[in-house]
């Protein structure tokens, strides 16, 4: 059994005009299948088959204690993975999801940010701020307490070890200039205010529920 | 006599690059043989809509005659320094008039000049946007002390105690000098030998006996560009470890990282950004980094190398 490359809920050009189609389709079926075939090419290696059979959380949470020779490759390719496939489900086509945080979720952000803007705005900071490439998250850290962090490359904050910042993710963004210089080009502010448009709201409570309950999000990771 | 800044940067006369020195870097000064300075001055497009005229505005908001000025005073940009000796003592001697600033040095060519290895658009952006806001952000983050000291200052890194603006250095910093002295590497492609551009000269030897051969030196460096993840740049550079024989090496470097950081000479490098090769290339590295090969400019890069105390 390998990885499988996990299928949109949506059309590429459904996240039009914020994300185009063009994009959606190279960074899946290109960039994430990458990640994907590499990761499958490590576990099925001498020195990954320890880790082969476990599920690509463990594998993040555990890159640390990985045999060195491929440790790195599965901290990129196990968090390019993982990071991916989650960042898909944390989209939606304008009005098939809900358009703002609720409940528990949105009382969690205004406590801890002042408010649902607020918290974007340091959200957009991390995220325009991360140098070079890598992904800009929000997490639930200790006692479920949220924080707003970035981790460079394909790291994420499952990294034990790893990430400066370790915690659950609920939302992550993509700030690789794959994600965005087809329409953006340089422009990495416009892109991140834009994907706020398409942001699933519905996922991020779902995930905020994994995490106060003290999991990773859980998400649909298909085998083959 | 008038040409364009970009005619006249391109006539492959000019030599490029930093220079380093024991003690640091200096600005490689070559002075042209031929040619009004003050046709050269308006070469540099000032009063011309090319890469240099946008490089020019690009310091902004200054009067042709401040912009001027600034070209002339900074003490780093070999592009600048094209321009008689005494033009460039007397802009220095006048007061200035504006808060010292680091210019934006025009690309050496047209923008589709290395059609069709590296688009336009790419170099537009490139060179208009990425390398010009890391002049920008460089240029409001250091003192003029500092700006002075650039980029020396690289070297020396550990020496800013405050590690949010040793951050900011090293990264608007990097991305200036591995920009500046990347664009001046590159030319072309009909200007090589197509497939087998190559160099000679003492670099060709250099490399033939620390790579083993021309070939081997070019698996090295394209696999080193093709694995590196995430953003960073391959470099072909010279160390100085005190005492001992100076050594040609290839590393890979995160970033906007740079040999210099390590008080390294860099001679060759190739930008693995994503921005340098996604709208022509997009996902395809692999194909970027062996098109690039075509559009290296061997005279410049040799002068970098043969340029050493």
């Amino acid at each position: 059994m390998s990885f499988a490359l996990p299928n949109l809920a949506y059309d590429d050009a459904a996240l039009e005009p914020y994300i185009d189609g063009t994009t959606m389709n190279i960074h899946r079926t290109k960039h994430h299948n990458t990640y994907i075939n590499n990761l499958n090419g490590a576990l099925q290696s001498a020195d990954g088959a320890g880790m082969k059979g476990s599920s690509l959380e463990a594998i993040c949470r555990n890159v640390q204690s990985a045999p060195s020779s491929v440790m790195t490759v599965l901290r990129n390719n196990g968090g390019g993975h993982f990071n991916h496939t989650m960042f898909w489900t944390l989209m939606a086509p304008v009005g098939s999801a809900s358009s703002a945080p609720s409940g528990a979720l949105k009382q969690a952000i205004d406590s801890t940010f002042g408010g649902v803007d607020a918290m974007k705005e340091q959200f957009n900071k991390a995220a325009a701020g991360r140098f070079g490439s890598g992904w800009a998250w929000l997490c639930a850290g200790d006692g479920g307490k949220l924080f707003i962090t970035s981790t460079p490359n394909q790291d994420n904050p499952l990294m034990a070890g790893v990430a400066e910042q370790p915690g659950l993710p609920i939302l992550g963004l993509d700030v690789w200039e794959h994600a965005y210089y087809l329409k953006y080009q340089n422009r990495r502010p416009e892109y991140i205010a834009a994907w706020w448009n398409v942001v699933n709201w519905d996922t991020v409570a779902k995930y905020y529920d994994d995490a106060s309950n003290g999991k990773a999000p859980t998400m649909n990771v298909p085998l083959q | 006599m008038t040409t364009t800044g970009a005619n006249a940067l391109s006539s492959g006369t000019e030599s490029v690059g930093f220079v380093l020195s024991t003690g640091g870097l200096r600005p490689h000064l070559h002075v042209p043989r031929t040619g009004s300075a003050v046709h050269r001055l308006r070469g540099h497009g000032l009063d011309q809509d090319t890469p240099a005229s946008a490089a020019a505005v690009a310091s902004r908001g200054l009067s042709r005659r401040q912009a001027l000025q600034t070209l002339l005073a900074a003490p780093l940009w070999t592009l600048l320094s094209r321009v008689h000796p005494p033009i460039v003592r007397a802009a220095a001697a006048a007061p200035a008039s504006t808060q010292y600033q680091l210019p934006l040095p025009p690309l050496p060519y047209p923008y589709n000049a290395l059609e069709p290895v590296i688009d336009a658009k790419t170099m537009h952006l490139h060179h208009d946007k990425h390398l010009a806001g890391y002049v920008t952000k460089l240029n409001a983050a250091l003192d003029e002390q500092r700006l002075r000291n650039f980029p020396a200052i690289l070297g020396q890194l550990s020496n800013i105690g405050d590690a949010k603006l040793r951050s900011t250095v090293r990264n608007q910093g990097g991305g200036v000098v591995n920009h500046v002295q990347f664009f001046e590497s590159l030319r072309s492609p009909a200007a090589g030998s197509g497939a087998d551009n190559r160099p000679s000269g003492a670099l060709a030897q250099a490399i033939e006996q620390r790579f083993g051969s021309w070939p081997a030196f070019q698996e090295q460096f394209g696999s080193a560009a093709k694995s590196l993840f995430g953003s960073g740049w391959v470099w072909l550079y010279e160390t100085r470890r005190g005492g001992l024989q100076s050594q040609l090496e290839v590393g890979a470097f995160p970033n906007q990282d740079s040999p210099l950081m390590n008080g390294d000479r860099p001679i060759l490098g190739l930008d693995v950004w994503e921005h340098a090769y996604y709208l022509k290339y997009g996902p395809n590295r692999g194909e970027y980094v062996d098109a690039w090969w075509r559009v290296i400019n061997w005279p410049a890069v040799q002068r970098v190398y043969e340029s050493r105390k």
